[in-house]
C-alpha cells in the first residue's frame, strides 16, 4: 500500500472552497465567466470575474460516474452520443442542475479558446445562446509545426478585444498593474507545477501521473491566484521530501510509463490498481504537461506573451510536433513504455494515435498499448476488455 | 454516351490521373483551391467514397467519419496517383489532425493546409486571413517550383467562379421542378465535377444543365441538410415516394458553390474576402447569426415544405448544429427527419421505410 500524498487533502478543500465561492458569486454581485481550459484566465481575473471551467466540472462528473446520466439528458435533446462527453455533461447539468455540486452557476459571459479542439467553439456558441450572454471567442490557429508570428499577432489582437468586451461586461477598466500581478502569480504557479512534475523523474517516482491528473485541477482552474502558488509550493515540498525519503507512488516500481490523452476519469482507480499490480507507474503525460509556459508573460507585451503560450499546448500542434514531444517525454522520464487512451469524445487528441504509437516505438524502442474509452461517459468503457489488453501488455513488459 | 456522362465516370474513379498536371486531393471544405489552380494543379475535392476502409482502419479509430477514412483508403490503397493533398483544417478536428498524419504517411508528397479563421467577427480576422492566403500562395509556389503571379491567381479565380456558377445553375434546376434526370444523378455529377475543378468540367456541368428537361413537381418539396447527401440511395427513395428534392444546404451542394470571389483587384484580398463572406456552415463560426434561422430561410428560398438531414455518422460539426436547427424548423412548422448514416451504409431498406413513413405523414 503506497503512502498517501498529504497535500491531496488541501486540494479537496481548495476545490470545495472554489466551487462554493463560485456558487455564491452572484449573491456577492460578482460576475461569472465560463472559460475553456486553454483560455486566457489571467486576463479574465484582472477584471475580477470568477472563472468557471465546465471541462473541470465534466472531469469531476466523470470521476463520480455521473457522466452517463448527464450525457443521456443531452442526448434526449437531440445531441448525438458521439459528441464530446464534457459538452453533453454541460448540457445535462444546465438542464437538470444535477451532479456532484448540483450544477454550475450560470455565466455572465463565456470565454472560449479553441487551442484545445473545435468542439469548444460549438459548445460555447450553444451555451451562449442558451444563457443569452456574450461569447468572447479567441481563435487560436492550429500550429502544425512551429509557432508562427502572424498567429501570435492575431491571437494578441483578439486578447485586446477580449479586454474591451470584459470592460463592458464588468464595468471595470483594465488595470495593467493588476494584470501584471496576476501574470506573475500564474507564472509562479506554472513553474511550481512544472517542478512538481519534474520530481516524477525520480526512481521510484514519488507521485503517479494518475495522481497528478487530480493535482492539476488548480493549475487549470485557479492559476493567477496566490492560493494556487501556495498550494503548489506545498505539493513540491512534499514531493521533494518523498523523493528524499524514497517514498514510492507504486511500491516495487519496475515499469515507468507515459500516458497520452485525457484520462478516463471514471476508471482512474482501476488504472492505478491494474498497473500497480505489475509494479508499473505512470510517470509523465502529455495532458498534465499541457499547462506550461515557454514565454514569461511578465516580460514584454503581456498580450503577445499570452498569445504565444496559449498557441503552444500539445493538442494545438501537428503530428510531427506531437511525436517530438512524446519522444522527449519518454527519454526525459526514462519510460519503459506508454499507454494511450483513444478517447471517443476527443478526436482532436485521439486521431493520429495509432501512427504516433508506431512511430514512437520505432524512435524509442518502447512498446505501448492503446485503450479505447471515453473521458467522462462511463457507458463507452468496457473494463473487462481494457483489463485484458492492459494485463497482456504488462505481462509482456514483465517479460 | 452523352458528354456529361464523363462526370459520372469521374465520380466513380476520383483517383485516376488523366494528364500531366500535378494532382492534389483536396479535403472538404472551404480550401481556397483557386491557389492550386493558379499553380496549374488539378484540384480534386474528395468528399469520401463507398470503399471498405480496409487499410485506413489501421490508422483511424472506429469513431472517425467515413469521409475522412475513405479518402485515406484511396490514398493508402495505391489506387490514387495524387501528388499531394490539401487540408482546410478548420473543418473539424478529424481533418485538422489528418494534415500531419498525411505528411507522416506520405513523406514525399506535398501537404498543404489552410487555417480558415474561426472568429470572423474579430477586427483582426481579415489581416490574419490575408496573411494565411499569402502563406499558402508561397507554399504552392515552392511546390510547383516558381512564383505564382497575380494574373494567374486572377485567372484561377475566374475559373473557379465559372465552375461554381455552372454548379449553381445545375442545382437551381431542382428548385424549378422535376428534372428529367433523378436528383441522385445530379449530385453524383457534381461530385464528379469536383474531382477536376476547371473549364472542362464547367462545360460538362453546363451541358448537363442544358440537357435537362424540367417538368412540374408534385408532392412534398424536400430540402437536404448536411455535409453530403451520400449514400445517394436516400435521394432515390425520396423521389420514389413521390416527393421532390427542391434544393439543399449541403457542403457537397449549394453551400460551397454559393459565393464567388472578386475577379479584379488584389487576388489574395479577393480570396480572403470571399472566405469572410461565406454562408452559414457548421464548420464556420460567427456570433452574428445562428444556423437554425438560416436553414429556415434557405428552406423558404427553395420553397421546401420538409427538410431531411443527411448526416454522416461521427460528423461533429453537423451533429452540434442539429438540435437547434431542428427547433428552428419545428417553430417554423417545417417537418423534418434526421438520417444518420455512413458512406458504406447498406441499410437502404430501412432508410426507404423511414423516408416513406415521413413523407406519408406530411402528405
Amino acid at each position: 500500500m503506497s503512502i498517501k500524498i498529504k497535500t491531496t487533502d488541501k486540494l479537496k478543500e481548495m476545490m470545495m472552497v472554489y466551487y462554493l465561492t463560485a456558487k455564491n458569486a452572484r449573491h456577492n454581485n460578482g460576475k461569472i465567466a465560463w472559460i475553456t481550459s486553454g483560455g486566457p484566465v489571467e486576463l479574465a481575473l484582472a477584471f475580477g470575474v470568477t472563472p468557471i471551467y465546465p471541462e473541470n466540472h465534466g472531469a469531476m462528473v466523470g470521476a463520480t460516474k455521473m457522466g452517463g446520466q448527464l450525457c443521456a439528458v443531452a442526448e434526449g435533446l437531440g445531441y448525438s452520443p458521439d459528441l464530446c462527453s464534457y459538452f453533453r455533461i454541460d448540457v445535462g447539468q444546465a438542464e437538470t442542475h444535477l451532479g456532484p455540486i448540483a450544477g454550475l452557476p450560470e455565466p455572465d459571459v463565456l470565454i472560449c479558446a479553441n487551442n484545445i479542439c473545435k468542439t469548444v467553439i460549438k459548445w460555447y456558441e450553444i451555451q451562449a445562446r442558451r444563457y443569452n450572454v456574450p461569447l468572447i471567442m479567441i481563435d487560436h490557429p492550429f500550429m502544425e509545426h512551429e509557432i508562427e508570428e502572424p498567429a501570435v499577432k492575431y491571437v494578441a489582437a483578439q486578447l485586446r478585444d477580449m479586454a474591451a468586451t470584459l470592460e463592458t461586461v464588468t464595468g471595470v477598466k483594465l488595470d495593467q498593474d493588476k494584470l501584471y500581478q496576476i501574470l506573475m502569480l500564474s507564472r509562479d504557479a506554472i513553474k511550481l507545477w512544472e517542478r512538481a512534475l519534474e520530481t516524477l523523474r525520480s526512481k521510484p517516482t514519488p507521485m503517479s501521473s494518475i495522481d497528478s491528473f487530480f493535482h492539476m485541477a488548480p493549475i487549470v482552474t485557479l492559476r493567477g491566484e496566490q492560493r494556487t502558488v501556495d498550494y503548489y509550493q506545498a505539493l513540491v515540498t512534499e514531493l521533494e521530501e518523498r523523493k528524499a525519503q524514497g517514498i514510492a507512488a507504486v511500491e516495487g516500481e519496475r515499469h515507468r510509463l507515459l500516458f497520452d490523452n485525457i484520462p478516463m476519469w471514471y476508471a482512474t482507480k482501476f488504472l492505478y490498481q491494474t498497473l500497480a499490480k505489475h509494479g508499473a507507474a505512470v510517470v509523465t503525460s502529455t495532458y498534465t504537461a499541457s499547462w506550461s509556459m515557454e514565454r514569461d508573460m511578465t516580460e514584454g507585451d503581456p498580450f503577445e506573451a499570452m498569445a504565444w503560450n496559449y498557441l503552444a499546448p500539445y493538442i494545438n500542434r501537428g503530428f510531427a510536433k506531437r511525436l517530438d514531444i512524446l519522444e522527449g517525454l519518454i527519454h526525459k522520464f526514462e519510460c519503459d513504455g506508454f499507454l494511450m487512451h483513444s478517447a471517443r469524445s476527443c478526436k482532436a487528441y485521439s486521431l493520429g494515435q495509432y501512427d504516433l504509437a508506431e512511430a514512437l516505438t520505432k524512435r524509442t524502442g518502447k512498446q505501448g498499448v492503446i485503450l479505447e474509452g471515453d473521458i467522462a461517459d462511463e457507458r463507452a468503457w468496457s473494463e473487462g476488455q481494457a483489463a485484458n489488453r492492459l494485463e497482456a501488455y504488462l505481462e509482456a513488459l514483465d517479460g | 454516351m452523352a458528354e456529361f456522362e464523363k462526370l459520372f465516370a469521374l465520380a466513380n474513379a476520383p483517383y485516376q490521373r488523366n494528364d500531366k498536371r500535378k494532382f492534389i486531393a483536396v479535403f472538404p471544405m472551404w480550401f481556397p483551391y483557386e491557389i492550386l489552380l493558379a499553380g496549374g494543379c488539378r484540384v480534386a475535392e474528395w468528399w469520401g467514397y463507398d470503399v471498405p476502409p480496409t487499410l485506413a482502419d489501421a490508422h483511424f479509430p472506429t469513431y472517425i467519419c467515413t469521409l475522412v477514412k475513405s479518402n485515406f483508403e484511396l490514398l493508402l490503397s495505391g489506387r490514387s496517383e495524387v501528388d499531394g493533398a490539401a487540408f482546410p483544417i478548420a473543418t473539424c478536428d478529424s481533418i485538422q489532425n489528418s494534415a500531419g498524419l498525411f505528411s507522416h504517411l506520405f513523406p514525399g508528397k506535398f501537404a498543404a493546409y489552410f487555417r480558415m479563421v474561426q472568429n470572423p467577427d474579430s477586427a483582426s480576422a481579415a489581416d490574419y486571413l490575408r496573411a494565411e492566403v499569402k502563406r499558402l500562395i508561397a507554399e504552392v509556389g515552392a511546390f510547383i517550383g516558381r512564383k505564382i503571379a497575380d494574373a494567374e491567381l486572377r485567372a484561377a479565380i475566374k475559373t473557379a467562379n465559372a465552375f461554381r456558377q455552372a454548379a449553381r445553375e445545375l442545382l437551381l434546376t431542382l428548385k424549378s421542378g422535376r428534372t428529367s434526370l433523378p436528383a441522385a444523378q445530379i449530385y453524383r455529377a457534381l461530385r464528379g465535377a469536383l474531382t477536376d475543378v476547371g473549364p472542362s468540367t464547367t462545360k460538362l456541368l453546363g451541358d448537363l444543365t442544358a440537357s435537362l428537361k424540367v417538368g412540374p413537381a408534385s408532392g412534398p418539396r424536400v430540402m437536404l441538410v448536411g455535409m453530403t447527401a451520400e449514400p445517394l440511395d436516400v435521394l432515390t427513395a425520396i423521389e420514389a415516394a413521390g416527393a421532390h428534392i427542391a434544393g439543399d444546404d449541403l457542403g457537397l451542394g449549394w453551400r460551397t458553390m454559393s459565393v464567388d470571389a472578386a475577379e479584379s483587384g488584389d487576388p489574395a484580398e479577393a480570396l480572403a474576402q470571399r472566405l469572410l463572406h461565406l454562408p452559414q456552415c457548421s464548420s464556420l463560426h460567427s456570433q452574428k447569426q445562428a444556423r437554425g434561422p438560416y436553414v429556415v430561410s434557405r428552406a423558404k428560398e427553395v420553397g421546401a415544405n420538409a427538410v431531411i438531414f443527411t448526416r454522416l455518422k461521427f460528423c461533429d460539426p453537423e451533429a452540434f448544429d442539429y438540435p437547434e436547427i431542428k427547433c428552428a424548423l419545428d417553430d417554423a412548422k417545417i417537418p423534418n427527419l434526421l438520417l444518420e448514416r455512413d458512406l458504406r451504409d447498406q441499410a437502404e431498406g430501412a432508410v426507404t421505410t423511414r423516408v416513406e413513413a415521413f413523407l406519408e405523414q406530411i402528405g
